[in-house]
């Protein structure tokens, strides 16, 4: 056989493997996009919304917006009087707002809180669950799901992140033959945010398991050693190892623990305590807050150093911040301040939140066009694919209409009523339910999900005038503005006129017709 | 084509654990700097074992190889 004869036969069996590999590749990548578009959808906009956490939860409790000179840290924790011996204690930020008490009641398993107000005994109840409620729900709301979804929630981002891979190869192979490809290199680059929101949010909800697996064969069963080297990532695992309570005993006053926190770490700004066992042999406060100065720290650490005081004597156990030392507290530290933006302004989390969006409606988008392609024939696959499109698109424009619904509940509800945070809650999941059911059942998928993004922009529209009937801070109150609530106020009014535009361009849009006409006769056969 | 696929992602998380915990357990460096390494490399190199994987004709072959390459990471550890 010559060369020549060998090269020809040589070619048609490499030729298949490369069909062979693009089609699987194809096959990973619109099937695992297809499957997580829709959740992944509820964590990406619920997770950019958490970029804003800390000015929702000025905006959304009338209590954070009244300025509030602090005493001794002793005489607010007498006047707080925290029930449990673990706890929680939260100052006033930026000398506003009234302090604050989380804690687990003995017969309960969630976090409650209250107020302390001013006066001896007063206290008042948590009202507000929205911006904690957003927190919750970018990991599918685990506080009431459980940490089985929320390890769910880490292996469909690992689904996205495979998309993304499968994408990425496929495009590459594909440079070869066009020029196309360039253009989808360029998309795929502007997705890097949301693939490293995906990382590091996979390896923080996923990285205990990998520890707790990884105690047998890499540490020997050992489980001290591994969650000494594991640090952050095992941070969880032995959190659920609660100390046992010891003996009663009197703890140093908070000042004092306070007054040892700051010679540990003199830059220490105190912003809360974090009590476990307190008033107990063994009882530890937390000291936790920023450090000024020290731009040349990490800035994961300027955001969250926190020091362990012993209650019995005012000894500190340990500096967690920038004196961790190893890799493991420098990768967490990385991730971590990546993960929670804990860096750049206001107009970097603003740029952030317009590409974690943005990069989430395409990719829904983009899938949901596939698989109304999918779906245009007969059979199970294609019927499951009609189904799995209306899904999605239902899951997309509903996410909006339930944060929506989510802002408008928290201005409408009476602040006095006692179930109000509970209620508020339950608004996201059935808005969304019903979001999902009328795009189900609609002939007309695009154009329900137009009348969705419309209806969402029209719910949130009067958010911001009804704060001022709580709040004078924002851009509709009448007294001194507050720069953190005329800022969400702002945000609200441009968020709803971005929907009432989407809204309009979906619906006016040629492509959403072509796409309309084939949504309504889906026997309609189609190579495209 | 669905079950080579499958089998690539079902078969590839275990490979991967035990290439990740031979990592951590033998790589020429300090504890925490191999074992963290190990962590960060677990989700990419199962996404790679995945995305390898469809390069391999038969289904079969991928079995094969993940049981003869889970074998030896397997008798390393031990």
């Amino acid at each position: 056989m010559s060369p020549r004869d060998a090269g020809a036969s040589a070619r048609p069996a490499e030729v298949s493997t490369r069909r062979l590999a693009r089609k699987r590749l194809n096959l990973i990548r619109r099937w695992s996009g297809a499957l997580v578009a829709a959740p992944l959808h509820i964590m990406f906009v619920a997770g950019a919304l958490t970029l804003f956490y800390e000015p929702l939860t000025r905006w959304e409790e009338p209590l954070a917006q009244e300025p509030r000179a602090l005493g001794d840290y002793q005489r607010l924790l007498d006047a707080a009087a925290p029930p449990t011996a673990e706890f929680q204690l939260y100052m006033p930020r930026n000398d506003l707002g009234w302090p604050s008490v989380a804690y687990v009641p003995p017969e309960a398993d969630t976090w409650q809180g209250f107020w302390v107000g001013s006066e001896p005994s007063q206290r008042l109840p948590r009202r507000e669950a929205l911006a904690g409620f957003l927190y919750d729900a970018h990991f599918f709301w685990h506080r009431a799901t459980g940490l089985v979804v929320e390890d769910v929630a880490g292996f469909l981002l690992i689904g996205y992140l495979l998309s993304v891979a499968s994408e990425m190869l496929l495009s590459c192979e594909r440079r070869t033959r066009s020029p196309e490809p360039l253009r989808h290199m360029l998309a795929l680059a502007s997705q890097a945010t949301r693939i490293l929101y995906a990382y590091t949010g996979a390896l923080a909800v996923l990285g205990p398991l990998l520890v707790a697996a990884s105690v047998v064969p890499v540490f020997g069963g050992d489980g001290e050693r591994a969650l000494r080297v594991g640090g952050y990532f095992a941070e969880e695992l032995a959190e659920r190892e609660d100390p046992e309570p010891g003996p009663e005993a009197p703890a140093l006053a908070l000042d004092h623990l306070v007054a040892a926190a700051l010679r540990a770490e003199p830059r220490l700004i105190v912003e809360s305590f974090s009590a476990v066992n307190y008033g107990r042999e063994n009882g530890t406060v937390d000291v936790r807050g920023s450090v000024t100065g020290g731009e040349e720290l990490a800035m994961s650490s300027r955001r969250n150093t926190s020091v362990r005081v012993r209650t019995l004597d005012g000894r500190v156990l340990g500096v967690q911040g920038e004196r961790t030392e190893g890799a493991t507290a420098w990768v967490a530290r990385c991730l971590q301040g990546f993960h929670h933006t804990w860096y750049g302004g206001p107009f970097v989390r603003a740029l952030l939140f317009a590409l974690v969006i943005a990069g989430s409606c395409a990719f829904v988008a983009r899938h949901f066009r596939w698989l109304e392609r999918a779906g245009r024939g007969s059979g199970r696959v294609a019927r499951a694919s009609r189904v799995l499109a209306r899904w999605t698109l239902g899951m997309g424009s509903g996410t909006f209409v339930a944060v929506a619904a989510l802002f408008l509940a928290s201005r409408s509800f009476p602040l006095s009523w006692a179930s109000r945070s509970v209620a508020e809650e339950f608004v996201f999941p059935v808005t969304l339910a019903a979001c999902v059911g009328w795009s189900l059942s609609s002939s007309d998928a695009v154009r329900c999900c137009a009348r969705q993004l419309g209806l969402a922009g029209l719910t949130l529209l009067p958010v911001p005038i009804l704060a001022a009937r709580w709040s004078s801070a924002g851009v509709f109150g009448a007294g001194p503005r507050l720069a953190e609530v005329v800022a969400v106020d702002t945000g609200l009014a441009v968020a709803s006129v971005a929907l009432l535009g989407a809204a309009h361009a979906l619906g006016r849009s040629p492509r959403s017709r072509s796409l309309q006409a084939a949504l309504a006769s889906p026997g309609t056969s189609s190579s495209s | 084509m669905f079950g080579s696929v499958a089998a690539s992602i079902v078969l590839g998380l275990p490979l991967t654990l035990l290439a990740a915990a031979c990592w951590a357990r033998f790589a020429p460096l300090d504890e925490q700097a191999r074992f963290v390494s190990a962590l960060l490399l677990v989700f990419p190199g199962w996404i790679a074992s995945i995305c390898a994987f469809s390069v391999v004709r038969r289904p079969a072959a991928v079995l094969a190889i993940c049981v003869a390459a889970g074998v030896v990471l397997t008798f390393c550890l031990c």
